[in-house]
């Protein structure tokens, strides 16, 4: 299963104290709509190998580029193996956006549109 | 030096982190006297202070920063901030920073944790504190009562754009190796690669790029297999060093490691004998932030653990419970915390000795009698609780025959 950090994602039904954990210790946000988000405050050390055993497969997360907002793919990133997706902060930049000679001055521009 | 050169001049130039960033402009745009303080918890050289100065600036706040570490007692921090910090009018558009502030809370604390709870309550201006440790106990009981806002390491490509952005104001190039080995070696810590990319830049600095062959994870499950299969105490010790992880990190993998291997009674007891005393002296190091004792700690785990565990096979574990396991003590936990809260009130004795002593014996005994149910029914025991304690009773029952 793969997680995009900053999207929501749906659970299968896991019982009511497994969701009360999840929203209370392991700080997943929750919407009855949407389903389960990510934030700041969840603790993705509990959450990565409390759903590979509750669902019985690979949980990896993905990042979405701050600039244009696409998915960056992190398996064919550079720093893939160095880069820790469950410690460092949800936004990334993506290939097309990184390559762009205006690439930092995008990035803080974009920071101040969404800060306004 | 470039780090103070390009020291953020906006929030919008460091980079990482945006929602805590946006969450603490946000706070400090709308605070008014009487609201909450912030909590700005996260590891070292992630832009936690570089947030602060600049969202002061943006806002035109002075800062009046205190590095709370250095001045720890009551009388000092009262001394330091002076009553000013009760009178908007005294200090005019300012904010208190208070650097550091898991390092007031140590052995020579004299009053200062009060002081800072205090102070939270009754400052007329807006109150800033930063702390590095996430899991101290007197963190967790301030961001109870402050806003908090969770500062995480900077994705590489991120730390990459910031020191690309870096290299174009110098009017400078690197290559693509070097970049990526600035930024793999940086962990996120924009601060450390920035000095790296400097050096790197004035021919100070030369380094390769291994790591994208390199998986992390796989190097830690070596080196701890290597602490394990070490045939003398030093490569045990050069093992257990060369893993890249926290000493608690390092205590909870080998408790692991070692509870889910097949290790016979006394070699699994002296072993965990070594990591309790392990987690013995963490705790008086994070309780005294006597930091500078670290330095043993490898040591004392590695040599402690070669001899504990000599001639035994341990695997390298990193989850030490089930998922069953898990799963019962969500599900069924409190029924057992309301078991030994009610019998041991009714047999005169605390919920943790109950629950640690008699709790087996006595789901043996009601499983065992006839009507048991009834009985426990009739003193006003819910139904979920009774068949909790029956299931128990029934299991070790089961496991006795």
């Amino acid at each position: 299963m793969k997680i995009s950090i900053g999207e929501h994602f749906k659970l299968p039904l896991m019982g009511k104290d497994v969701f009360i954990k999840l929203t209370r210790e392991v700080g997943l946000k929750y919407d009855s709509k949407e389903g389960f988000m990510i934030t700041p405050k969840t603790r993705l050390d509990i959450l990565v190998p409390l759903l590979r055993e509750a669902l019985k497969e690979d949980v990896s997360f993905v990042l979405k580029c701050f600039i244009c907002g696409k998915t960056t793919p992190c398996e064919t990133c550079v720093y893939n193996a160095v880069c820790d997706r469950k410690s460092v902060s949800p936004a990334c930049i993506c290939d097309s956006c990184m390559v762009k000679k205006d690439a930092f001055p995008l990035y803080t521009e974009r920071f101040a549109e969404v800060s306004e | 030096m470039w780090t103070e050169k390009y020291r953020p001049s906006s929030l919008a130039m460091l980079v990482g982190n945006e929602e805590a960033r946006l969450g603490f402009l946000k706070w400090l745009k709308a605070w008014k006297v009487g609201g909450k303080a912030a909590l700005l918890v996260g590891s070292p050289g992630i832009g936690k202070t570089a947030t602060v100065h600049a969202a002061a600036r943006e806002l035109s706040y002075s800062i009046i920063e205190l590095n709370a570490s250095d001045i720890r007692t009551k009388d000092k921090l009262d001394r330091a901030l002076g009553p000013s910090v009760y009178n908007q009018a005294l200090i005019g558009k300012s904010l208190i920073l208070l650097d550091e502030v898991d390092g007031i809370f140590g052995r020579a604390d004299y009053g200062g944790m009060d002081f800072v709870m205090e102070l939270m309550e009754n400052t007329s201006v807006p109150l800033v504190m930063i702390a590095n440790a996430q899991d101290n106990i007197k963190i967790k009981k301030i961001a109870h009562k402050a806003e908090t806002f969770r500062f995480q390491r900077i994705p590489p490509r991120l730390v990459e754009l910031y020191l690309r952005g870096i290299l174009a104001k110098e009017g400078k190039q690197l290559d693509e190796k070097t970049m990526q080995a600035i930024v793999a070696q940086s962990k996120g810590d924009v601060r450390s690669a920035i000095n790296d990319l400097q050096a790197a830049v004035l021919g100070q600095l030369k380094i390769e790029f291994e790591s994208s062959e390199r998986d992390r994870s796989a190097t830690i499950s070596q080196s701890f297999q290597q602490l394990f299969d070490a045939s003398n105490p030093a490569d045990a010790l050069m093992a257990l060093s060369s893993a890249e992880m926290d000493p608690k990190g390092k205590i909870e993998t080998v408790f692991s490691s070692l509870v889910t291997s097949s290790l016979d009674v006394e070699h699994l007891s002296n072993a965990l004998d070594i990591v309790s005393r392990a987690d013995q002296i963490i705790g008086r190091i994070r309780k005294t932030q006597e930091w500078r004792q670290l330095r043993y700690f490898d040591v004392m785990l590695a040599m402690g653990l070669f001899y504990a565990i000599k001639g035994c096979k341990v695997q390298f574990n990193d989850d030490a419970i089930p998922w069953d396991l898990k799963l019962r003590l969500w599900n069924e936990a409190k029924y057992f915390a309301q078991i030994g809260r009610t019998f041991g009130s009714m047999f005169g004795m605390s919920r943790k000795q109950f629950s640690a002593v008699f709790l087996p014996y006595f789901a043996m005994i009601i499983t065992a009698t006839k009507d048991g149910d009834q009985k426990l029914e009739r003193i006003g025991i819910d139904e979920s609780v009774r068949k909790v304690l029956l299931k128990e009773g029934k299991k070790i029952l089961e496991a006795l025959k």
